[in-house]
């Protein structure tokens, strides 16, 4: 058996890993790095589940690990749906600038 | 042997994908173009591949190669090599104004931080003299249920009733439990110089006597429709009719699109399933 992995470093991991992701789709101008900071963010939650997942006897765990498969299918849709809208809105605009998407409703 | 090694490997490879992971999450901050951002994330995500099959969920582990760093990273290179454009050159990596948001993730981040170094391993500590330290989360890969007094002086003697009807001796021991349950331990001391720590204290917790986080039981239970308690074939069976409603949809809608275009013959080419 493996794992003699603190359960505390796993969540400091995933809230670093949180924090840049929020970092990137704050601060970042390209619309690309912007969608790709929010998939970071999905990603640090996925962790932080699945080591919270192992505080639980084994069949409990299961529901840690059943959040995660939820989250990453949000996740592929939300690229999806995303992309779409970037692909979408650069035809009209020629630019990847987040500020260029500032006046969608005109 | 084979223990002691693991014990030392899994903390080093655990660390070693937390390292790769942190530093390519600030590669993604500071990419200048999106497609290396794109693969600082493939990185990110393929060490949490390795940091879940190392906290015993090689299911996830699986996933997440093939669903994030195949499926969904593999469109996102595609969609910026399609709009790959000379312009993307002549934005800006930061928008100054917007470095005011990194005051937020820094103060979330060591809100988040503060938070969790503070909560330890959750011990159960009686206010006894004796100093009675029960910590059930000591060790997370096995059922054992580790019990740590206080040291009493020279001449001590520690006896330990488990509440399942077993004794042991000793300063710090372990015990695991044959079955789960809610069990109340005691400590007695005695012979100890200082009189003051011959006494008794009693702790109650909640022991497992299966494994946390156990393969052998998650496979079991995996894809058994008769297992009782919580399988993952509910789930699939709930994304199989998302699937098969969304697949209908998608060929309704097409079907409709394509006579509204040509009223006056009919479509016999869905084309897709």
């Amino acid at each position: 058996m493996i794992n003699h992995i603190a359960l505390v470093d796993v969540q400091i991991i995933a809230a670093v890993l949180f924090c840049l992701g929020l970092a990137v789709a704050l601060t970042r101008r390209n619309v690309f790095l912007l969608l790709m900071g929010i998939e970071l963010m999905l990603n640090a939650v996925n962790l932080s589940f699945i080591g919270f997942s192992r505080t639980f006897a084994g069949s409990e765990s299961l529901f840690g690990q059943m959040t995660p498969i939820f989250i990453i299918a949000i996740a592929a849709s939300e690229a999806c749906v995303g992309l779409a809208m970037v692909i979408c809105i650069v035809r009209g605009r020629e630019s990847l600038d987040s500020d260029a998407f500032a006046d969608m409703k005109e | 042997m084979f223990h002691s090694l693991d014990a030392i490997l899994g903390p080093a490879y655990f660390w070693l994908f937390a390292g790769i992971a942190t530093l390519c999450g600030i590669g993604l901050l500071l990419a200048r173009h999106p497609i290396n951002g794109a693969i600082y994330l493939i990185g990110v995500m393929l060490s949490l591949s390795g940091i879940y099959a190392l906290l015993n969920s090689p299911f996830l582990a699986v996933l997440q190669v093939l669903v994030y760093a195949g499926a969904i990273m593999m469109l996102v290179v595609f969609v910026i090599m399609v709009l790959n454009q000379a312009k993307e050159h002549t934005i800006p990596l930061f928008d100054w104004f917007s470095l005011v948001g990194l005051i937020l993730p820094l103060v979330l981040g060591a809100a988040l931080i503060g938070t969790a170094t503070s909560a330890n391993a959750p011990t159960f500590r009686s206010d006894d003299k004796a100093g009675l330290i029960i910590s059930p989360a000591a060790d997370q890969s096995s059922s054992t249920v580790v019990f740590r007094a206080v040291d009493a002086g020279d001449g001590a003697t520690y006896l330990w009733e488990f509440g399942d009807k077993t004794t042991g001796g000793g300063r710090e021991i372990g015990h695991a439990y044959a079955q789960s349950g809610t069990y109340t331990a005691k400590l007695t001391v005695s012979g100890a110089k200082d009189a003051v720590m011959n006494s008794s204290a009693t702790a109650t917790f909640r022991a497992y006597a299966v494994p946390r986080g156990e393969i052998a039981l998650l496979s079991a239970t995996m894809f058994d429709v008769r297992a009782k308690g919580p399988g993952y074939y509910l789930l699939f069976e709930l994304v199989g009719v998302v699937l098969l409603a969304s697949v209908v949809g998608a060929v309704v809608l097409a079907k409709r699109s394509l006579e509204s275009a040509s009223p006056e013959k009919p479509a016999h080419q869905e084309g897709h399933h």
